[in-house]
């Protein structure tokens, strides 16, 4: 690994290692749950899905991040840019790990299975829901995401060796109309995925729902990254206090945002007060899945909240550090709380599966995106805006 | 009062707003705000056509208390939009409205968030403006022959006379040693 104002030399034993650690670990926690799957499928679907569109989603948000930065010419974040490029393109793996989905669309999907009773909602959705159009439109969003991810890590790398400003020309040409693909697509697949589990609901927020999660998570990990990174020896010359207080803002600024868009979704469908709509909350308001609720209002919102507003705690490592590991767990419980209460819909019902399959899929992307931090300079050292992100103060 | 042709320095019967001195670049201004700082000085100002780094370390500025105002600001909005809506719906003129409690806290939490974000950015702006003594007609510094230039190349250091280590002599031999040309003494 070699890093602008080198950090220090031992370190250069840690990321081989950590890419190694991260691979046993994702291989046996994979081992397990396909062998708890075999005894349980049903749970291994529905866990499968969460941990799928938990480590999807970092990947996707790392995408929105580096296609933001280049569609707002931004300088500060050139410095964080090759970070959460390595990040999206481990996205040609969610491609792949979508295949056991693919498998268990009849289990997690009732559209998609036989039923003996006419279902007239169902039938007039038909168009929409069936498994061939689900499957065409996984394939289109996830080739996109990956495509776009891996064309633009590609004209970053090639930057470094040649040092040409055109490059980056071409990276900010390609994302704007990117990020409207990404829009398109995010909230397909929002709806393909996450949505249609209970097909009877709907709710056109639900899209920006999912990309403010992702969003978010990929923010969170960002961070985390970073200070793993510099704890390991890295970066500490060219990632300052002033990025962190940057990463900082913005991570308040999309908790602020989630709670918005997820109050709007509510209170539109409380107002309203339509059955087919309600029926989703109502089925989360039941005795058993009603904590579930406070737990994200207070643990999503309100703490992160008071936590990131002072100054000082997003100037400080270790609190952001605990802040980014708390936003992923959320985000993990928020996901869960999602599909979940499809399969135990009296009360939430924690299974080792959840566990294995989120560190399985967990694990999976630390090793991958170690992994491409290993294969090239962890900054982007052609960006001719480089130096200039590095000396950013906020004032 | 004074004409500007009239030398300052030989008189003394007016009273004393400070003493000036400009500088030619903001890398200079730094380092004479450093040096104002460290020779005890509390209350000296900097004047430049744009904003400079690191000029609030050189002066020593204390991280200003309007995020506070503005937090306690948010908060009354808050609290003070939902008292007036759960008055007036749960207490003063009760209305079933679409079948919802009288005490929607849904219902309230718009005017709720929107009265934090008017109160917040109220308490920022015009806190802003009343610790920094705005919108101000007329400073004593425009007496300084160049001191106009300071909206165009000039960088400029004020130190007032109120400072209790001000001194007619000394303060403004220190605003020479440290590279200020122009250095006078400015009537309040």
């Amino acid at each position: 690994m070699s890093d602008l104002g080198s950090g220090n030399r031992a370190a250069e034993t840690t990321g081989p290692k950590a890419t190694r650690i991260a691979t046993v670990i994702a291989v046996l926690a994979a081992a397990a749950s396909l062998a708890g799957g075999a005894f349980d499928p049903d749970r291994f679907a529905f866990s499968y899905l969460v941990a799928y569109t938990f480590a999807t989603s970092i990947a996707l948000g790392a995408l929105f991040w580096v296609m933001a930065h280049h569609a707002s010419s931004a300088v500060w974040s050139v410095v964080v840019r090759r970070l959460l490029e390595n990040t999206a393109r481990t996205l040609r793996w969610a491609v792949l790990s979508f295949a056991p989905i693919i498998f268990l669309i009849p289990r997690l999907y009732a559209w998609a299975r036989p039923s003996s009773t006419v279902d007239r909602v169902l039938e007039l959705k038909r168009g929409w829901l069936n498994t061939p159009r689900f499957l065409i439109a996984a394939l289109v969003c996830l080739g996109s995401w990956a495509i776009l991810a891996e064309l633009l890590a590609r004209l970053s790398i090639e930057q470094d060796r040649t040092k040409n400003p055109d490059l980056t020309r071409r990276m900010r040409a390609i994302s704007p109309p990117g990020l409207v693909l990404l829009g398109i697509t995010t909230t397909i697949a929002a709806f393909d995925w996450l949505m249609s589990l209970d097909y009877h609901w709907y709710s056109t927020i639900f899209g920006v729902y999912f990309w403010i999660q992702s969003i978010l998570a990929a923010l969170a990990a960002l961070t985390l990254l970073i200070l793993a990174l510099q704890a390991a020896g890295y970066l500490r010359d060219s990632v300052t206090k002033e990025h962190l207080h940057d990463l900082g803002k913005l991570t308040f600024g999309f908790v602020i945002f989630w709670a918005y868009v997820a109050f709007s979704q509510y209170f539109l469908i409380w107002y309203a007060n339509l059955p087919e709509e309600t029926a989703w909350y109502l089925n989360r308001r039941v005795p058993g899945w009603n904590g579930w609720n406070y737990l994200l209002i207070f643990g999503h919102f309100v703490i992160p909240f008071f936590v990131l507003t002072p100054r000082t705690t997003k100037r400080s490592p270790a609190t952001m550090a605990g802040v980014a590991v708390w936003l992923l767990a959320f985000h993990y419980l928020d996901l869960y709380w999602m599909v979940m209460p499809n399969l135990t819909p009296v009360a939430p019902a924690i299974s080792w599966l959840d566990v294995s399959t989120a560190v399985a899929l967990g694990a999976g992307l630390v090793a991958l995106v170690c992994r491409g931090c290993e294969r090239s300079p962890l900054t982007p050292q052609g960006d001719p805006a480089l130096a200039e992100s590095i000396a950013f103060k906020n004032t | 009062m004074s004409r500007r042709d009239e030398p300052v320095f030989h008189r003394d019967e007016f009273e004393l707003f400070g003493a000036v001195a400009r500088f030619d670049d903001p890398g200079a201004l730094l380092k004479a705000a450093e040096g104002v700082r460290k020779a005890g000085y509390e209350r000296f100002d900097a004047h430049s056509p744009f904003p400079i780094h690191g000029i609030d370390e050189a002066m020593g500025m204390r991280r200003s208390r309007l995020p506070w105002v503005v937090l306690i600001a948010g908060a009354t909005g808050c609290v003070s939009g939902y008292l007036l809506q759960w008055y007036t719906s749960a207490i003063d003129y009760r209305l079933i409205i679409a079948g919802k409690p009288y005490n929607s806290i849904e219902a309230w939490a718009p005017v709720c968030f929107e009265l934090t974000i008017l109160l917040s950015a109220f308490a920022a702006v015009f806190g802003m403006l009343a610790w920094n003594g705005l919108p101000r007609l007329y400073h004593p510094l425009v007496r300084h022959e160049s001191f106009t230039r300071v909206t165009n190349d000039s960088f400029f250091l004020s130190v007032e006379a109120a400072d209790p280590r001000f001194d007619r002599v000394g303060t403004v031999e220190l605003l020479m040693s440290l590279g200020g040309r122009e250095v006078a003494l400015v009537e309040g």
